[in-house]
């Protein structure tokens, strides 16, 4: 079964050059003595944002030829895994992506098999996104790379010899609910070649004779050929199937699609009242600060949105404007009531700047001060729908990374709305950390503050800050969280008598100085304040008294050999 | 940039509020700084200064701020500008009232020394400022930060005097300058109080690694390596000067150390620069990431003849009127007062007329002024009319003050990532030059001394022609209304 969706010998990049990977592809797959192919291969290189987001995917399936519907198997893995790994949404990185997908495709498989006939395969997967490749293994076939000449394989077979000649699968696609799958990365380089193969292939070719094939083809189609045929005269008994990718140019580092088409636009002028630009008129300026500027303008028909400009303070800054685009590009992807929602841009906006809904309400630090004696229950309302909103952002596969007061605004009707997502971490996109922004002090986590990437833990943190900050007016530790290790959470009942007990306990939770022993998603940590729960105690208390005890432990048997050794 | 607008009594606005914090504490740095020159006839007097002693406080007074500013600047990038700023006004009060009893002329000279650091300040209130306001008003609110900071001087010139007087007696001038300590102590105390590092919620960005400035290709490398040289030099130059060769302030031994610490000093700062550059002129810059570095040291030259002069003329003007007029001390101190009055207005209308006219036909025009302003003031004797000098002086430090001006509204179309890092080299060529021309007042005459200063604004001017006018988007507004961007080159 051969299953192509992109000819071989084309090619194949109908992108511009330096936006993404360039390569040729090539791949052939022959039922050798067989009367049935059960492998079943595929390619995709798809066009336009996907090859920005999801990259170039090469998929090599082979049946099991002990299972009943091996080759409905294959078949299924090949093309399901394509169609579902593209329909992904365009913020979740390629590992999450392909993740998802073959757990989905697993389940299937697994239900087909405990439904009567077996539906089981192995599977190579090969993404090459940006200047990245990424490797997905399930059983025996395999990923190979020749780099300077050199063919390295560069993954492990999951089979294991039972007695003298026979080899059993240990991991196969549809064989078990839960999917154990190898993944790695590399980065590319031109002139890379990525072979898959089917242990109808490798199993009959010694390494360096595949090496020399494939230094000695001119073309991946040729090669994919020569090596199939090869084999098949070395005595293959098996279906045989390759498929070889030759890398010729990569992007450049720090090129970029979006910044390309929009962060070579001018930066707009400090508007004023009255001015037009592009189809709005200025209302009045909302917000100014070092970095941007927010104006409320009035399109055609008297709709009100909200223009997020750069500041010209960012003019040569690169960084800054690249994240500016990406802002604009995440909040379009983002569909979520408690997320500020982007709206459409001009067909050609003559100069940079984001287009966003205006939200007629107050951030979540006016709200506060303006309401300083709301219910409780009240607060808590809003707690919820901002976790909800940060589920969502999590969902989406974007840490926020300065979660604030300021940065949640609380509508006229009550709706919380986080905004802001210009410090956003955004795995899909692969941006270099350096690059991103640090949140603000008194809301960041501890482990930020020593250098750690933002994670759904750290925006947890925050948010546990902002809900401390909500219903006591105050920073839990008074801001200072290095104190978080050694003392427990000051009761909230101090601040606050009609604060319920419990809460104490959920914020301790999730204000803990290590970011594994809080909630670990944003819906565990609601519910958490949704339900009451019913111990009282304290917790991971123990765990400082622990190392209190040996602390102290250390430091007395320190001091005794330090005595004995003055007194000998 | 061309229609700035800053309503400075909208006090419930908390940036303007900010702005008149840290102005005022500029302010108050530069009265404890200049608080001598007025003074100086009184410690004349008490010490029995010769002429070479007085010399050598003045430029002792300014040498500090060269390093200090690049220890300062590092202080505010690890502690924020409002605990450095704060701390350095409290601390200020220290050398003051030791300066206040000191009972020799060694103990003058060192405390003189330490108050060169409070100079230091300004970096501190412009990184405070560039925090607060958006681009839209930065530049007329550092103008006004800087001008009415530097009334410091006269305001100094003009209560001092007056002050010492007040308190009566041989050791008024020592209350006087000892209630410029309380003040800045005080200040300080209150700026700790009230003032912020960023506006409320603002993110905090991870600072820049700024140990050096980052050129483009190698040939600014190596420019900008040999423009790094000559604020070494003029500390040197410091050192010789006050050693026992000449004024004899300390000896040998003392005077090879320092010169053996300068040079470290410069061979470390020498090496960092040329390591931030090696690494990433090997990676080659990008075309839109470049720079030319002529176009900071032209702005180098330009701040060392307006500003350098300005703390030169402010040290001695003073002195010099009580001398060729024979006033007293407080007269002596208000008619000076005059060259640094025109602060207020001249510095903020530099930039203003920057912002109109171009950046390099400004420049030139003030630097011209500036030239033919102290042409004026090295004619002053004393067969003048009293008013007729002040008037000189005044339009001189028009010149001057607007000069400055000028250049600050042109440091940040250079370079926008690189602002801090230019306006700091920038700054200290300013001290640089105070040193300079300080030191080349040790040597000769006043008339003189105003005529070296016209020479080099001569120099600066013939410079001033090489500068490129900067590139920027700007941006019209048709008849209906509607934004049309243009790109200016």
């Amino acid at each position: 079964m051969d299953v192509s969706t992109a000819s071989a010998t084309d090619d194949l990049s109908p992108m511009e050059p330096d936006l993404h990977p360039r390569v040729r592809i090539g791949q052939f797959s022959d039922s050798g003595p067989k009367l049935h192919n059960q492998d079943a291969l595929a390619m995709q290189i798809p066009e336009g944002s996907l090859m920005r987001t999801k990259g170039i995917v090469a998929a090599l399936a082979d049946g099991l030829s002990s299972a009943g519907a091996a080759r409905e198997a294959a078949e299924s893995c090949v093309l399901g895994f394509i169609s579902d790994y593209y329909a992904t949404p365009a913020l979740w990185s390629v590992p999450r992506s392909a993740q998802r997908v073959l757990e989905a495709l697993n389940r299937w498989l697994c239900r087909q098999t405990l439904a009567g006939e077996s539906h089981l395969c192995t599977l190579s997967l090969l993404i090459l996104r940006s200047r990245t490749a990424h490797i997905f293994q399930v059983g025996d076939s395999r990923v190979w790379r020749m780099r300077n000449n050199k063919l390295e394989c560069l993954t492990r077979d999951h089979s294991r010899m039972i007695g003298a000649n026979r080899q059993v699968l240990t991991r196969v696609m549809g064989g078990d609910t839960r999917l154990d799958v190898d993944y790695s990365s590399s980065d590319l380089q031109v002139g890379d070649i990525y072979l898959l193969s089917s242990d109808g292939v490798h199993g009959f070719l010694t390494r360096s004779r595949m090496q020399g094939i494939l230094r000695g083809a001119s073309q991946p189609e040729l090669a994919a050929r020569t090596l199939v045929e090869a084999a098949l005269a070395n005595g293959s008994d098996d279906n045989l199937s390759c498929q070889v990718l030759r890398v010729e140019g990569l992007p450049d580092a720090s090129a970029d699609e979006t910044l390309k088409q929009r962060g070579s636009l001018p930066l707009p002028p400090p508007l004023t009242p009255g001015i037009r630009l592009d189809g709005f008129t200025v209302k009045r300026e909302l917000y100014a600060s070092v970095r941007s500027h927010l104006y409320l303008v009035e399109d055609q028909h008297g709709k009100q949105s909200v223009l997020k400009t750069p500041s010209v303070n960012l003019e040569d800054d690169r960084d800054a404007l690249e994240r500016f685009v990406m802002e604009g590009w995440v909040g379009n992807r983002l569909r979520n009531a408690h997320l500020l929602h982007a709206l459409p841009m001009p067909d050609a906006p003559s100069c940079l700047y984001q287009h966003l809904e205006f939200i007629d309400g107050v951030t979540l630090k006016q709200w506060l001060k303006e309401h300083p004696d709301a219910p409780v229950e009240e607060k808590l309302y809003l707690a919820d729908q901002l976790l909800n909103g940060i589920r969502a952002l999590h969902r989406a596969d974007v840490i926020h990374g300065d979660l604030k007061p300021d940065n949640i605004m609380v509508d006229t009707e009550g709706l919380v709305r986080i905004v802001d997502f210009g410090s956003c971490h955004c795995r899909g996109m692969e941006q270099h950390t350096a690059s991103i922004p640090l949140g603000t002090r008194h809301y960041s986590a501890p482990e930020l503050v020593e250098g750690e990437a933002p994670s759904e833990q750290s925006d947890l943190f925050s948010t546990a800050v902002i809900i401390h900050e909500m219903l006591t007016g105050a920073l839990p530790w008074q801001g200072r969280y290095e104190k978080a290790v050694h003392r427990p959470l000051p009761p909230l009942q101090g601040h606050n008598a009609f604060i319920p007990l419990w809460i104490n306990n959920v914020l301790q939770l999730a204000l803990q100085r290590q970011p594994k022993m809080r909630f670990t998603d944003a819906a565990e940590f609601r519910d958490a304040l949704r339900r009451p729960v019913r111990s009282n105690k304290p917790v991971a208390d123990s765990n400082i008294r622990q190392l209190r005890m040996w602390k102290g432990a250390v430091v007395i048997l320190a001091l005794l050999l330090l005595i004995s050794v003055t007194l000998r | 940039m061309s229609d700035q607008k800053l309503n400075l009594l909208n006090l419930s606005a908390p940036r303007i509020r900010l702005l008149h914090l840290s102005w005022l504490a500029f302010f108050i740095t530069f009265v404890v700084w200049f608080s001598h020159a007025p003074l100086m006839g009184h410690l004349r007097d008490a010490f029995d200064l010769t002429p070479e002693q007085i010399k050598a406080l003045l430029i002792l007074n300014v040498a500090l701020t060269i390093p200090a500013r690049v220890v300062i600047g590092s202080l505010v990038d690890r502690f924020g500008p409002r605990l450095v700023f704060g701390s350095l006004l409290m601390m200020a009060a220290l050398p003051c009232w030791a300066f206040a009893l000191s009972t020799s002329y060694e103990q003058l000279a060192v405390t003189r020394l330490l108050m060169g650091f409070v100079g230091a300040g300004f970096v501190v209130g412009i990184r405070l400022i560039s925090e607060w306001f958006p681009a839209r008003e930065v530049g007329l609110a550092e103008g006004v930060y800087g001008g009415w900071g530097n009334f410091g001087s006269a305001a100094a010139a003009i209560t001092l005097p007056s002050l010492a007087l007040l308190y009566g007696g041989d050791d008024g001038w020592r209350w006087a300058i000892a209630t410029t300590g309380a003040v800045a102590f005080l200040y300080g105390i209150f700026f700790l109080w009230r003032a912020r590092n960023t506006p409320q919620g603002a993110s905090y960005f991870k600072p820049k690694k700024a140990s050096a400035l980052e050129v483009s290709t190698k040939k600014d490398l190596f420019f900008y390596l040999a423009m790094s040289l000559p604020l070494y030099i003029a500390l040197l130059v410091i050192v010789w000067r006050l050693g026992p060769t000449n004024l004899n302030l300390f000896g040998q031994a003392t005077q090879i150390f320092l010169a053996a610490l300068i040079i470290s000093l410069a061979g470390i700062q020498l090496s960092q620069a040329w390591r931030v550059n090696r690494e990433h002129l090997k990676e080659g810059v990008p075309e839109h990431d470049r720079y030319s570095f002529k176009q900071v040291a032209i702005l180098d030259l330009a701040y060392m003849v307006t500003f350098g002069s300005e703390l030169a003329v402010v040290s001695m003007l003073p002195l010099f009127f009580t001398d060729t007029f024979a006033l007293t001390a407080v007269t002596g101190g208000l008619l000076a007062s005059g060259y640094a009055f025109m602060n207020l207005v001249a510095r903020p209308g530099g930039g203003w007329v920057s912002d109109k006219f171009g950046r390099k036909k400004s420049l030139a025009i003030l630097l011209c002024g500036l030239m033919v302003g102290y042409g004026l003031m090295s004619q002053i004797g004393s067969s003048w009319p009293i008013a007729l000098a002040v008037v000189a002086t005044m339009c001189c430090s028009f010149f001057v003050q607007a000069g400055e001006g000028a250049v600050f509204a042109t440091v940040p179309l250079i370079k926008r990532r690189l602002t801090g890092q230019i306006a700091g080299m920038v700054g200290a060529y300013g001290n640089a030059g105070a040193v300079i021309f300080l030191t080349v007042l040790t040597f000769v005459e006043p008339s003189t001394f105003f005529l070296v200063i016209a020479a080099s604004a001569a120099v600066a001017l013939a410079a001033v022609q090489f500068l490129d006018e900067p590139k920027g988007h700007i941006a019209e507004i048709d008849d209906q209304g509607e934004v049309q961007l243009i790109e200016v080159g």
